[in-house]
């Protein structure tokens, strides 16, 4: 890495060497992300088994379960949220329009038959 | 109503629900509070810098590694079953959770992929400093990646901070700050990060109890073990408070839930809360039976917790379902009417608007509004259907407060040993050490079997039940997918259970990342 201190110790007022030196500077920082990632993934044990398991779960869920089995039902089935949202409207509705409404057992659910019409 | 819907689908759609989420429930509380007491160890080895805490605190991070990498991803299975079974709900509060949500995945994302792999490959690759903060970073991360969760469940039990818009079928948000400061929301979070806490303690006790037993890595064990008894006991203090504060808001929001998670049928002022008991399976609603064919009570209890007063009325099932007009209590029968009245004017509107009747849209529009609040009753076609089931809920919520009674007791016999070095003597209590794990799960599982079984019949609480949250379906399809997802969680414990042994079995020195 590229301390601070190192940079300045040039003491240089060229801006091509400055520049040069920033994008060292920055491919270094990337290199050595890099490098921590791989060194600390080719050093793993137990981690590899894991990463493994973590693999087939995923293809397992996205690639299978996700696909073949859990559609989502709205999405497939409508093409727009209008339609979307009338289907649901119409879930929440369906039984009054269906004149369930209409059992009117308890006196107090004739008051508000009124409502209905 | 309900019955014209396919029962037989909404209990396979219940039942895969939870499955998959108390199997879910294995790999999270071990997440959350696991990482806390390794950034206590961590912080340990930071100040000391003793190698034996480096290994210790190594131990502990790949035990974490393993469970967090068996369980990651697996809640996302739960938004499978949003979208595929419970369609109308999904889409009714999208508006509410569906940002929020895919920004905390985003944000769990980034955490993992910095914090997550510092803290594991870090070891004399990054400053002491950053590796502990990293460490401690995961800690906070975590915990934090679990808010919008419970403030989704949260609002589920009470709506708050929406408004529903008929249009499109949605309840849209208006108000965020109800939202994320819901009291429920605020009692759940410190609720489940309390006692996550607590499992993860009691999961380092069972496993550092079997190496003493054993006679292996005792040094460990026993350093494991006091700082988890003492990060358990004042865990247990915050699960001991917080739940307090989760039962203060059932009853104020929820009073059914509480009623049966007290399995009270007749209200009473004074109400004791039920130290022991059995809930009477004879029991209908509405007979002279009491509901709990043997009890022990402590009087005035129930009415301390619940309303802060102990000679206040707590309603029983009865006064809910039934209506008590000298405690002001509106019956379900009553809630049904105004609900259909809702259900009715929603329907008007609906047609109204479509045939440019604009008039007779505002005062459909109006009428809903005035009825909206008690929506859900509307698809009730008897009162009793707004009961929840008594008995489950009974003993869940016993069996999970009496644990969190006895736990305490267990970390301070463990630090009273330990302080005495007399531990390792103590077979007794290392033998009862081993099984905590399991208690502790068996508590975790009772608590949402509160929070959620207590909820029914409604999705979302007074608003819409889970008859009607569900998508149209048939019961052979859930079916199919319910033993799918057996299968495959059950692999995944076996994997989790048998890597973890192996690492367990290998113990900390020969442990790397
Ligand atoms: C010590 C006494 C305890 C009390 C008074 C208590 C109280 C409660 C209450 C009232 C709820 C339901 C909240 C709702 O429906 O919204 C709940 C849920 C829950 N409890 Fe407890 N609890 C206690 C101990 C424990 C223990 C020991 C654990 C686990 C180690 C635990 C874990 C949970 C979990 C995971 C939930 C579901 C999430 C939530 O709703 O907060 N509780 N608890």
């Amino acid at each position: 890495m590229y301390e601070e201190t190192e940079y300045r110790s040039y003491n240089c007022n060229s801006c091509i060497l400055i520049h040069t030196m920033q994008i060292q500077q920055q491919s270094n920082i990337f290199l050595r992300v890099y490098r921590f990632y791989g060194d600390g993934f080719r050093r793993m044990t137990v981690g590899k088994t894991l990463w493994k398991i973590i693999f087939i779960k995923l293809i397992v869920m996205f690639g299978v379960l996700k696909l073949f089995f859990f559609p989502d039902f709205l999405a497939t089935n409508f093409n727009t949220d209008k339609e979307r949202a009338d289907y649901v409207l119409n879930e929440l509705t369906r039984s009054v329009q269906q004149d369930f409404f209409i059992t009117q057992k308890n006196p107090q659910k004739d008051s508000t038959k009124g409502v209905e019409e | 109503m309900i019955e014209n819907f396919d029962l037989t689908m909404v209990n396979w759609a219940r039942a895969q629900f939870a499955l998959t989420a108390l199997y879910h429930w294995i790999f999270v509380p071990l997440t959350l509070g696991i990482t806390w007491i390794i950034a206590f160890y961590h912080t340990i080895y930071y100040r000391t810098g003793s190698e034996e805490w480096k290994n210790l605190t190594r131990f502990w991070m790949t035990l974490f590694g393993i469970n967090f990498a068996i369980g990651v991803a697996t809640g996302i299975i739960l938004e499978f079953e949003f979208g595929t079974n419970w369609s109308n709900y999904s889409w009714m509060v999208g508006d509410i959770f569906g940002a929020p949500l895919a920004i905390e995945g985003i944000f769990a994302f980034f955490l993992e992929a910095t914090f997550f792999a510092v803290m594991f490959f870090g070891w004399n690759r990054v400053s002491k400093k950053f590796h502990l903060f990293s460490t401690w970073m995961v800690a906070i991360g975590s915990n934090l990646s679990a808010v919008w969760i419970l403030v989704a469940n949260a609002w589920m039990q009470r709506p708050v901070g929406q408004v529903f818009n008929p249009d499109s079928a949605r309840f849209e948000m208006n108000n965020f700050a109800e939202v994320v400061f819901n009291p429920i929301a605020v009692s759940k979070f410190t609720h489940t990060t309390s006692s996550s806490m607590l499992f993860a303690s009691l999961f380092i006790i069972s496993i550092s109890s079997w190496y003493l037993l054993k006679g292996r890595h005792e040094k460990m064990a026993r350093r494991s073990i006091m700082v988890a008894a003492v990060f358990g006991l004042v865990s247990s203090a915050f699960v001991g408070f917080t739940g307090d504060e989760a039962a203060y808001e059932v009853a104020q929001h929820q009073p059914m839930k509480l009623a049966a998670m007290e399995g009270l049928y007749k209200g009473e002022e004074g109400a004791g809360i039920v130290l022991m008991g059995m809930v009477d399976s004879d029991k209908k609603i509405g007979d002279d039976q009491d509901g709990l064919s043997f009890k022990i009570k402590i009087p005035g209890i129930l009415s301390l917790l619940a309303n802060r007063s102990s000679g206040s009325f707590v309603p029983g099932i009865e006064d809910l379902v039934y209506g008590n007009p000298d405690h002001k209590i509106m019956g379900v029968d009553d809630k049904i009417v105004k609900g259909k009245i809702a259900l009715t004017q929603l329907d008007a509107y609906k047609k109204a608007s479509k045939n440019g009747d604009t008039a007779a849209a505002t005062a459909a529009l109006t009428m809903f509004q005035a009825n909206k609040e008690y929506l859900g009753y509307g698809f009730l076609t008897k009162p009793e259907e707004a009961v929840p089931p008594v008995g489950l809920t009974f003993n869940a919520f016993h069996l999970m407060v009496a644990l969190g009674t006895v736990f305490p007791l267990v970390f301070l016999a463990f630090l009273y040993f330990s302080w005495k070095d007399t531990l390792k003597e103590q077979k007794w209590l290392l033998k009862g050490g081993t099984v905590m794990v399991f208690l502790g799960l068996f508590a975790h599982w009772s608590g949402w079997i509160v929070a959620e079984v207590g909820r029914q019949p409604w999705a979302i609480q007074d608003l819409l039940p889970v008859t009607v949250a569900r998508t149209n379906l048939t019961a052979g399809t859930v079916a199919t997918t319910f033993f799918m997802f057996l299968i495959l969680f059950t692999l995944l414990l076996i994997a989790e259970v048998s890597i973890m042994l192996r690492q367990i079995n290998i113990g900390p020195k020969e442990v790397s990342e």
